[in-house]
């Protein structure tokens, strides 16, 4: 039969990756949930627009839901700007593992009221998580602070990362992403950060041998509804998409880990890279948690509400 | 159904392209229960786009350098270089249309700077006014397949590929399609016996023009050379090419001064207004086409015609072909690429290779009338009509059209240089 | 005559936020390049200011472009509508005209739902709202500019095309 709500979701990528992934699981556990008569017809690969541009839809109600990075929602709706402050989650658990800030529960129930406050329209149903950014060098081990020394960097230039690298004493080189290649082939770069899949998929393990999966900043995915839209659907319909994707939150965590294990098996087994581990992870957090007062303007709800995300991983309890 | 049809009666009652591509989406989005703020956020979204900047400042650079004299530099140089054999000026003016490809990004941009002063020049040698109007308007689509291109930049940020990679990919295919165009050109004149009457090729002369011109030739060593060395991207490239036409201008050759810069910069807006602006109706339009799955629906039916990536490129230049009579280059490249590139790809097509095919019919679409802005140019340089320089500009058509079908056959010629890398 | 002098103020007005808004982003870029090459460090700010120049740039540019006759248009059909190419242009810009009026109305929607729920820029955090601004504005004059066009047209006994397609498309080039 004709379904008889159909609504689009949008992301940014192809339906093979992390944030397609997502996009189809939720599409068919809405299916099924809804015997067929809600349709989630997936727009794949950014046809909306940047990640941004697509956030700026669903906001507005051209598309209904979208799956986008949280950084980019952020300017819509700037209390997830404390999702990017350095080592404020230094694992994949922390976000979307059982109490995690992204997973279904009290601490996202206050996100996703801030983010409906400040955005007037978005609403946040469910989130997942790529990876965190790791640490690539061509020449030799980085496990501790003082290796970054000398080292020439590669890093994007935006505030977040500029402070952390501050706080950590490196300047490092803004060369563009599509550039980072040949400038690490050519060694005008000896490192760089990124998620570790980014190595495998694109082929950097010919120049970078040595991976350190520091954890200082995620990838964040959040999922997002247009409120106004999801309020005018029936309840039991709203039940069926907010089910789906609490569900589709803890099938992709195990995902991420399943598909994690396998990228870090082939780039040691096939391609002899080394995965090197901090000696000294205490330093580097104290560090960049120090350059969190800098960072504050950023967030919506400032240090308030970067405290009370603290306090919620700390004790479990949104104040 | 209703798209279609007002998306035609506009187009064809002359109503701007940029309002052509916004009125029937427009209309979509009045009967569906999307907000029509929406409208203002796509017109936004769809200029917001960094590499876009490099179009204003390449139209800048090439206001500048016309004040700063480094073209009229490029044609001394290319007068030495041909000397006396049959059809000299008419290979010099290809010549001096290749090399101010390099630095311009413009098809009738090329043409204007070039014919402006080979023209009259070839009148004078004995070449009839309508063939000389065609040679430059030939040689004037180089400045689109030559690095660096409007078309490419647009087509880059469209279909997200990389810029700098399709310019590239242009380098083969733009000498190719030269060599070609002077292969014609001398053809032709020595049929109806166009001879130079230029000094004859002597080392020495070469040298002198060679050394008096060395700050103009430089230009596109400076400005294409950072992009394939990869220290510029192509949008710093662009400024580059701004800030050094500024340097010979101002302070090298000292015949630029403030006056000069700010009708520059004039000249660079007025060029630019009508241009640009598309893309943000393109996008509006791209995203109800998407909606709709348009671009879907039109592959599925061109795939029942033939599934074979050959034909199908064929298929598509044919088309291109006709469209590019009555449409202008970029707003073909805006419309189209949303549609094409997803079909082309899914036969295993190159988006590199197709976008420089793309451009090469394009190139085409600049010498057809009724809406050949090339001709157009050359008819004002010239004072001819736009039917004189038609029939006159049939062969080179042919030659490009040879030319867009090797390119089809082997991909290789545009891509290989990318291997190089 | 008062019209005329607001009229001629106006394209003043267009042609020197036009030319200011692509110096500044030539002169920001410039500094992107210099930071990048000489001093090895970046800027965070210049992509995005240098962006937001840009969309002014366009938007006022596109103006300016109306104002000169410079839009692109499809003109193999015009004479042969009814009433030839006047009648054609006529109907053309009307329909332009409605769709400009149709942007203002969407232009001031937006941005009033931006004074309600502020959208930030990512490095500057500047309130959004500034940029947006352009797109009513510049289709509010832009409208003015078919309306002034039309009307000069009609009263000289031509179309809009006159000065458009062959004379001003030849000086200079399009793409
Ligand atoms: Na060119
Ligand atoms: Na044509």
């Amino acid at each position: 039969a004709e379904p008889r709500i159909t609504l689009r979701y949008a992301h940014c990528c192809p339906a093979d990756q992390a944030f397609g992934i997502y996009a189809h699981d939720f599409a068919d556990r809405v299916a099924t949930l809804s015997n067929g008569e809600i349709a989630v017809e997936v727009l794949d690969g950014g046809v909306m627009g940047s990640e941004q541009a697509t956030a700026q839809k669903v906001q507005l109600g051209v598309v209904q839901m979208a799956g986008i990075t949280s950084n980019n929602v952020a300017q819509l709706a700037p209390s997830l700007n404390v999702l990017v402050l350095p080592y404020m989650t230094s694992s994949v658990d922390q976000l979307t593992g059982e109490g995690g800030l992204l997973r279904a529960g009290p601490y996202r129930d206050e996100l996703a009221k801030r983010v409906l406050d400040e955005s007037g329209s978005l609403k946040v149903v469910g989130g997942y998580t790529n990876s965190f950014r790791s640490l690539f060098a061509k020449d030799k081990c980085i496990d501790e602070l003082a290796d970054l020394q000398g080292l020439k960097i590669r890093a994007p230039k935006n505030p977040v990362m500029t402070a952390m690298w501050d706080a950590w004493g490196v300047s490092t080189y803004p060369i563009a992403w599509s550039e980072t290649y040949g400038a690490v082939a050519q060694g005008v770069v000896d490192a760089f950060d990124s998620p570790t899949d980014v190595i495998l998929k694109m082929g950097f393990y010919e120049h970078i041998k040595y991976i350190t999966e520091a954890t200082y900043l995620p990838m964040a995915g959040v999922v997002i509804a247009n409120n106004d839209w999801l309020e005018g659907l029936d309840e039991a319909d709203r039940t069926v998409i907010l089910k789906a994707a609490d569900e589709a939150d803890k099938a992709h965590a195990a995902w991420v880990k399943k598909v994690g294990a396998e990228v870090r098996g082939a780039l040691k087994d096939d391609h002899g890279v080394t995965f090197c581990e901090l000696k000294d992870p205490e330093e580097w957090q104290s560090r960049a948690r120090g350059a969190w007062p800098e960072l504050y303007k950023l967030v919506g709800g400032g240090k308030d509400w970067v405290d009370a995300t603290v306090t919620y991983l700390e004790t479990g309890e949104v104040k | 159904m209703t798209f279609v049809v007002v998306f035609a009666v506009c187009l064809f009652l002359g109503v701007p392209i940029f309002a052509v591509l916004g009125v029937p989406s427009l209309i979509e989005l009045l009967l569906s229960p999307i907000p029509l703020a929406s409208l203002a956020h796509s017109l936004y979204e769809g200029v917001d786009k960094f590499p876009l900047l490099a179009i204003p400042c390449f139209v800048l650079a090439g206001a500048v350098m016309a004040r700063a004299g480094i073209t009229e530099d490029i044609i001394a140089v290319m007068r030495r270089v041909v000397g006396r054999t049959h059809g000299g000026l008419a290979i010099v003016t290809i010549l001096s249309c290749m090399f101010f490809a390099a630095i311009s990004g413009s098809g009738p941009g090329t043409v204007a700077a070039v014919g402006t002063l080979l023209i009259p020049a070839m009148v004078q040698d004995g070449y009839r006014k309508d063939f000389a109007a065609a040679v430059t308007s030939s040689g004037g689509t180089l400045g689109i397949l030559l690095p660096p291109s409007n078309p490419m930049i647009v087509y880059g940020v469209l279909a997200s590929v990389s810029i700098g990679d399709l310019f590239l990919a242009g380098i083969v295919p733009g000498l190719l399609m030269g060599t070609l165009l002077i292969g014609v050109a001398y053809l032709l004149s020595l049929r109806a016996g166009f001879r130079g009457a230029g000094a004859a090729f002597e080392l020495r002369d070469f040298g002198k023009a060679l050394y008096a011109a060395k700050f103009s030739l430089a230009t596109p060593f400076i400005v294409l050379g950072g992009i394939y060395a990869g220290i510029f991207t192509p949008v710093e490239a662009s400024v580059v090419a701004v800030l050094y036409a500024l340097l010979v201008g101002v302070v090298i050759k000292r015949r630029v001064g403030l006056t000069a810069i700010w009708d520059s910069l004039s000249e660079a807006s007025a060029i630019c207004g009508g241009l640009v602006v598309i893309m943000g109706t393109a996008v509006f339009f791209g995203e109800f086409l998407a909606l709709n799955q348009i671009p879907q629906q039109i592959a599925a039916s061109l795939l029942t015609v033939t599934t074979d990536a050959v034909l199908m490129l064929f298929l598509l230049a044919a088309i291109l072909i006709v469209l590019g009579t009555f449409m202008e280059t970029l707003s073909t490249v805006i419309i189209l690429t949303p549609i094409l590139l997803p079909l082309v790809t899914r036969l295993g097509v190159d988006p590199i290779h197709f976008g420089i095919l793309l451009v090469v019919t394009s190139e085409i679409g600049f010498l057809t009338p009724p809406l050949g802005v090339n001709l157009f140019v050359a008819c004002s340089i010239s004072g001819l009509k736009l039917e004189q320089i038609s029939r006159q500009v049939l062969p080179f058509i042919l030659t490009i059209a040879a030319g867009l079908v090797v390119l089809i056959l082997w991909p290789q010629i545009s891509l290989s240089i990318l291997s190089l890398k | 005559m008062r019209l005329t002098r607001l009229f001629s103020l106006l394209d003043r007005f267009e042609e020197v936020v036009a030319n200011l808004a692509l110096a500044s982003l030539v002169l920001i870029l410039a500094a992107q390049v210099f930071f990048r090459y000489v001093l090895q460090t970046g800027i965070t700010w210049s992509e995005e200011v240098s962006r937001f120049c840009f969309v002014w740039f366009v938007y006022i540019s596109a103006s300016l472009a109306a104002q000169k006759g410079r839009h692109i248009r499809v003109t193999v059909a015009t004479p042969l509508i009814p009433g030839g190419e006047r009648v054609a242009l006529l109907l053309a810009d009307a329909i332009w005209a409605a769709f400009n009026l149709f942007v203002v109305v969407a232009g001031i929607l937006l941005i009033r739902r931006m004074i309600a729920h502020p959208v930030y820029s990512t490095a500057l955090f500047l309130p959004l709202v500034y940029v947006y601004a352009v797109i009513p504005l510049a289709h509010a004059l832009m409208t003015l500019r078919v309306v002034q066009r039309q009307w000069e047209a009609w009263r000289r006994g031509g179309s809009v095309l006159v000065e458009e397609v062959e004379i001003d498309r030849g000086k200079d080039g399009a793409p």
